[in-house]
């Protein structure tokens, strides 16, 4: 009982080999491009949107206005929702940044080298080499750029993971069976404490992707969930003077603002289950 | 190219950097201007404070403590009551006296106020005719911003503009207090006629949040008490009776909240038991809504969709509800409140109590409190600060924020009546603008219109330190000479445009730097480069600085601005609406800007 997450660069045979892992272990194996079509569903966003968003780096306009942030909420609430009943196979870039902190969760690279992987490529594709190896590339540096900017991590960095696997090396099979049996090591396997967090976890998140759904987007939100226990951060971002204003209509100004945040916020998550408090922390505009 | 001008133009690179980054406050910039610029010499120790004694700064403070007095004694609440009701409804006469009576009052008090004044009973009128709010708010919003270019002191920037204006050491002709004001009514109407023409087209028909505070979550909490009904007894409804011989309380868990009488013509906000209610009269209650409706239908009464003869004194902004709870050592403790006479003594009405687990709807004023009982009052603002106030032991401690103040209406004559006499000096005496308001806001703070305290409490100090600060590095930016050399760059550039196009050139940058950054701050770094350019160009640097002045306000494109962030919720607006809606506008006020400058002005 535990989930693997299977982290890969394009074309390194991450898939084939999540799917094998699957059948081995009976388990459910679940890709990026499933939990789009829920998010899309449950959330009423254009799966274009959310392709994007958990795909390519954000520009700059999308840096101001947060919009990859509130996609990508929606895809990780339908992970955890996944997560929550265990035995589960994620393949997808970035899937061990969704579901962090879970002892129960084996987080799995695969890199293969370069000449392979555009070989690899060329065979499905019926390409030239130049082009799959110009493909690859741009893949593999927007890919670490949405890392870098959503998660502050370099994904080629060994220490998140708990494993990597050179595929150039062994067949697929081979590092099917390595996974496996990793997966049913002892510090892999359910505890309550590990179960708890992918609870918590899975409700902070939905709690996020409600409001993220629902709230103006100018909030900028933060969800903690302890045992049903949840606080939420929401800071309303600074704004600008038209002109001169008496300290107590700004006074008046803020406390209505905070007012309206919290109705809006409470509005949101109503209905949502596995909710047993709600600390709400408004963060009123501020002047600058 | 002089040492100074190079320093000059470092400042104003680590200024510009600052205002877009904003890694501090705009306020503390203005200070650090004024420290930095003495210390590395490019003005004399002298002049970097002479920011806190101009013009601009003196007449700020008088502007902001006149407003403060006209605010306590609620002659802006008695100019929008009549308006209000005269807004009837048609779509766009709401539109059009609603934002256009912001827009004017705007014009001498704070933008921001003027639209929190009338967001509350926009939002009234709205749910009362079945209008969307989003249609109503936004133009408003728009309105108190554009109200500002009304006269000099209506925004930040315009109120700057005389003390900038400066060129090679000679002092330009200061604007007067109404210089501006036929553009300023220009672009008023022309914002008006925008959204009464097209606001349907470019305006969600969001809802938004309905006129929510303290009360209604009060409300909530005791959930028998929904809301305040409006009833009125028909002519049919036999003999007058006393409300103790009605029962209402008892009968329907129905609290009467008020009275208003026909044949006296007058009202009451605390009714008494003895009280009688007689056909054509009308009464505010407080209870379910089932309870309610079952009230009226027994006793033969007609429940009002709205509140009609109470809806500006029972509105929010007026009376609403409070939660208290007798404190420890109160008077009250033992005592039960007929015996003590509850609503003469404190002016307000018990609706509910909370006792134990049980929370008692009738009957109330016959239960011998205690210590902890939680009582729910309902009364006007007023009275519960008067009740707040009281010295210790209090007999109430209020465990809900109060809204409102407590008013002196009886002082509103003396208010008008000095805003009067600044008007007068500024516009037949020709005295000088710091001078004819400090006056007339002397006149309020001596007729105890406003103490004192509470007018130093009012002065926005953020924008006192932001135009001192900022006065002396614009003063700088031209005696180095670094202005002139800019403008003959940029001149070099653009070639040889004409007057009006170069006043579109200098309308067109100001907009857009007012969005990146601080208005005031955008008006500093502009007008002396735009009066050199304007000069070198053969204009007038006057008009260069009105525009600049002016363009500063044109800020409807994002929601960042503190009067859209005001509406944005209440309105139901997302940032897209501001950028569809905002965009238009500015172009709109761009162009009327500058035609009325091009034909009226001499340009």
């Amino acid at each position: 009982m535990s989930i693997i997450t299977i982290s890969r660069g394009c074309f390194s045979h991450g898939k084939e080999v999540a799917e094998k892992v699957g059948s081995i272990l009976g388990y459910n194996v679940l890709s990026r491009e499933t939990l789009i079509e829920e998010a899309n569903q449950v959330y009423h966003v254009p799966e274009k949107e959310l392709i994007k968003s958990i795909h390519d780096a954000p520009s700059v306009l999308e840096r101001l206005t947060r919009g990859r942030e509130q996609y990508i909420s929606y895809i990780q609430a339908m992970l955890l929702e996944h997560a929550k009943k265990d035995n589960l196979v994620y393949h997808g870039h970035g899937s061990h940044l969704l579901l962090p902190d879970i002892s129960h969760v084996l987080n799995v690279r695969i890199i293969a080298d370069m000449a392979d992987r555009i070989a690899f490529m060329q065979q499905i594709q019926n390409i030239s080499e130049k082009e799959a190896m110009r493909y690859i590339t741009a893949e593999d540096t927007n890919r670490s750029r949405w890392a870098h900017y959503l998660y502050k991590r370099d994904i080629t960095d060994p220490h998140l993971y708990d494993m990597i696997i050179n595929i150039n090396n062994m067949n697929i099979g081979d590092a099917a069976q390595m996974i496996c049996y990793a997966a049913q090591m002892d510090s892999f396997q359910v505890t309550p404490e590990s179960r708890q967090a992918v609870s918590d976890l899975a409700v902070g998140s939905r709690i996020k992707a409600a409001i993220e759904n629902t709230c103006k987007t100018d909030l900028k939100v933060t969800v903690t969930a302890s045992k049903g226990n949840i606080h939420i951060r929401a800071e309303a971002p600074s704004i600008r003077k038209t002109g001169y204003t008496n300290p107590k209509t700004a006074e008046y100004v803020k406390e209505t603002m905070k007012q309206e945040i919290s109705e809006e916020l409470a509005a949101a998550i109503a209905g949502i289950p596995d909710i047993k408090n709600v600390v709400y922390e408004i963060v009123p505009p501020s002047y600058s | 190219m002089t040492p100074e001008m190079v320093l000059t133009m470092i400042v104003l690179v680590f200024v510009i950097t600052l205002f877009v980054f904003e890694w501090v406050r705009v306020d503390v910039v203005g200070i650090l201007m004024m420290v930095l610029l003495p210390l590395i010499g490019l003005i004399s120790p002298k002049e970097a404070f002479v920011g806190l004694s101009s013009n601009a700064v003196v007449s700020i403070m008088a502007v902001i403590i006149i407003g403060a007095g006209l605010d306590k004694t609620g002659v802006m609440n008695q100019v929008a009551r009549p308006l209000i009701k005269l807004a009837g409804k048609s779509e766009s006469r709401i539109i059009t006296l609603i934002a256009g009576t912001v827009g004017v009052i705007s014009s001498m008090l704070q933008n921001i106020g003027a639209a929190a004044l009338f967001l509350p009973a926009a939002q009234r009128i709205a749910k009362r005719v079945g209008l969307p709010v989003s249609r109503i708010l936004m133009p408003m919003g728009f309105c108190a911003i554009i109200g500002g270019t009304l006269t000099l002191v209506g925004a930040s920037p315009t109120i700057l503009l005389n003390d900038l204006m400066t060129i090679g050491g000679e002092r330009l002709e200061p604007f007067g207090l109404f210089t501006q004001t036929p553009i300023g009514i220009c672009l008023l109407v022309t914002a008006i006629l925008y959204f009464v023409i097209f606001g349907r087209f470019i305006l969600p028909s969001a809802g938004g949040e309905s006129d929510k505070g303290v009360t209604s979550d009060l409300i909530e909490a005791y959930r028998a008490l929904e809301n305040i009904y409006e009833i009125d007894i028909p002519g049919a409804a036999g003999e007058p009776k006393r409300l103790d011989a009605l029962d209402i309380q008892s009968k329907f868990l129905v609290t009467v909240v008020a009275i208003s009488f026909s044949a006296k013509k007058e009202k009451t906000f605390v009714p008494r038991s003895t009280d009688q209610i007689s056909p054509g009269d009308d009464i505010a209650v407080v209870g379910r809504r089932r309870n309610v409706e079952k009230m009226a239908e027994e006793l033969g009464w007609q429940i009002k969709p709205a509140l009609e003869v109470f809806a500006e004194t029972l509105a929010r902004t007026n009376a609403g509800m409070a939660e208290t709870i007798v404190s420890p050592r109160s008077e009250l403790i033992g005592k039960t409140m007929s015996e003590i006479d509850f609503k003469e003594l404190f002016g307000v009405n018990p609706v509910a109590l909370f006792k134990g687990n049980r929370i008692y709807y009738s009957g109330l004023t016959h239960i011998r409190l205690q210590m902890g009982d939680t009582l729910l009052l309902q009364g006007p603002w007023e009275r519960f600060h008067i009740l707040k106030n009281y010295p210790q032991p209090r007999a109430l401690t209020f465990s809900t924020p109060l809204e409102g103040e407590i008013l002196r209406p009886q002082k509103s004559k003396l208010a008008v009546f000095w805003l009067a006499v600044a008007l007068f000096q500024v516009i037949f005496i020709k005295m000088q603008l710091s001078v004819a308001l400090m006056s007339g806001a002397l006149g309020m703070i001596i007729t105890g219109v406003l103490k004192i305290d509470e007018a130093y409490r009012a002065v926005d100090w953020m924008t006192v330190f932001l135009l001192a600060g900022l006065i002396p590095l614009g003063i700088a930016f031209e005696k180095t000479g670094t202005a002139a050399f800019i403008a003959e760059r940029v001149l070099g550039l653009l070639g040889e445009p004409s007057p009006i196009v170069l006043l579109a050139v200098v309308g067109l940058m100001t907009s857009f730097f007012t969005l990146v950054i601080s208005n005031v701050g955008a008006t500093v770094l502009l007008v002396p480069l735009c009066m050199n350019m304007a000069l070198m160009a053969g204009g007038d640097p006057r008009m260069a600085a009105l525009v600049v002045g002016l363009s500063a306000s044109n800020t409807f494109v994002l929601p960042t601005h503190q009067v859209n962030a005001l509406i944005m919720r209440p309105g139901g607006y997302r940032t897209v609406d501001y950028a569809k809606a905002g965009a238009i506008m500015t172009v709109l006020f761009l162009t009327v800007e500058l035609s009325v400058l091009y034909f009226f002005y001499g340009v």
